[in-house]
């Protein structure tokens, strides 16, 4: 009896000692899946940068916590539109787009731009204007204006073509444009002419694209730049109708 | 890296990049399929841009084709139009909204204008 027991017992021993054996060896085996070590965290996961304080007044980026130290809210997904306004207050603007009308809260953060106009405040903005809005959604799902800005209905003509009719370099050239009427622009030295080999040869005759700003007050436009064209440019005269006998 | 063009309306669009920057680079480069078109005295001034475009670089390049001697002019900013029929102008844009103001010309007098909003957004 003893016998067996000492031989059941040898053969559960070597059974063990195999299984040990197979799981070392499979564990070592080329070409086997290969743990990646875990990698060591050498820097702080999270780093805070505080403000600066040239950018008070900016909308704290995303990641960064906000003037008060808050953290920021998630991601901060900017939405943007473009749209009529419908109805203006101190606190709230509401545009019509092309779906439908979105309200926006207007705040002190809220960037108000009005292309020739300072310090603008949110009433300026007159019903029926076109504008664009870039927000984003709080916590509780409204819309913030981040800035609203003021689209012009269209942009002013800024370009003249005529024949230079007189030139005085870095004082003011006039100009016979198509109308028959003449124009004067006053340059000075940073007036830019292109193209710029051509400079030194323009003279009265030669024909003209005037680049020029916006008169404030009505007056003498200044010229920011002018084209010359090369010559027999220009509309071409219409031919002569002909008649039939 | 280059800028991801993207154009509203919602919801964007992921585009392909924009940046022919040196002129001459505009023909070897693919252009965006972002454009809008101007006619001119009837041609076609085309600008690789929309309004409501997004980008994610504050340096952008609006690249563009048009007939030769049409001068064009961008904010401040003007060029006339070489023998290569491209024209492109480098542009620094502010965060969020930012205005272009475009005006186009050919030698007969004839003009043309368009407004574009191209509001450079930095967060992905």
């Amino acid at each position: 009896m003893k016998k067996i027991t000492a031989f059941i017992l040898m053969i559960v021993m070597c059974t063990l000692a195999l299984t040990t054996l197979e799981v070392n060896a499979s564990s070592e085996l080329e070409g086997g899946p290969k743990k990646t070590p875990f990698p060591k965290i050498t820097q702080p996961i999270l780093k805070v940068t505080p403000r600066k304080p040239e950018d008070k007044g900016k909308l704290p980026e995303k990641g960064k916590p906000d003037d008060k130290g808050k953290p920021m809210d998630q991601a901060r997904k900017f939405l943007n539109y473009k749209g009529t306004v419908a109805n203006v207050s101190a606190t709230s603007l509401t545009i019509m787009t092309r779906e439908s009308n979105v309200t926006f809260l207007v705040n002190a953060d809220t960037r108000l731009m009005i292309p020739g106009l300072k310090n603008v405040k949110i009433t300026d903005l007159k019903i029926g204007v076109q504008v664009t809005v870039q927000a984003f959604k709080d916590q509780a799902g409204k819309l913030i204006a981040r800035q609203v800005m003021l689209i012009p209905g269209k942009p002013t003509p800024v370009h003249h073509v005529g024949t230079v009719s007189a030139y005085t370099p870095n004082t003011s050239i006039s100009i016979i444009a198509q109308d028959g009427k003449t124009y004067t622009f006053t340059l000075d030295a940073n007036t830019k002419i292109l193209p710029a080999d051509r400079k030194d040869q323009l003279k009265a005759g030669m024909r003209v694209t005037i680049i020029f700003s916006r008169s404030l007050d009505g007056g003498t436009k200044p010229a920011r730049g002018i084209v010359i064209h090369p010559e027999g440019s220009g509309p071409k005269p219409s031919p002569s109708p002909t008649t039939k006998s | 890296m280059l800028p991801t063009v993207v154009v509203s309306p919602t919801p964007v669009v992921s585009r392909q990049a924009i940046i022919p920057t040196p002129l001459a680079a505009t023909k070897a480069l693919t252009l965006p399929d972002v454009y809008t078109d101007l006619i001119l005295g009837g041609q076609r001034i085309r600008f690789y841009a929309a309004d409501m475009m997004v980008v994610s670089m504050s340096d952008f390049t609006l690249v563009g084709q048009a007939p030769q001697g049409t001068v064009i002019s961008v904010n401040e900013d003007f060029t006339l139009v070489g023998a290569d029929q491209t024209f492109s102008f480098s542009l620094k844009l502010q965060e969020g909204h930012n205005l272009l103001e475009i005006n186009a010309s050919n030698p007969a007098g004839q003009e043309v204008s368009a407004i574009f909003v191209v509001i450079f957004d930095p967060t992905p």
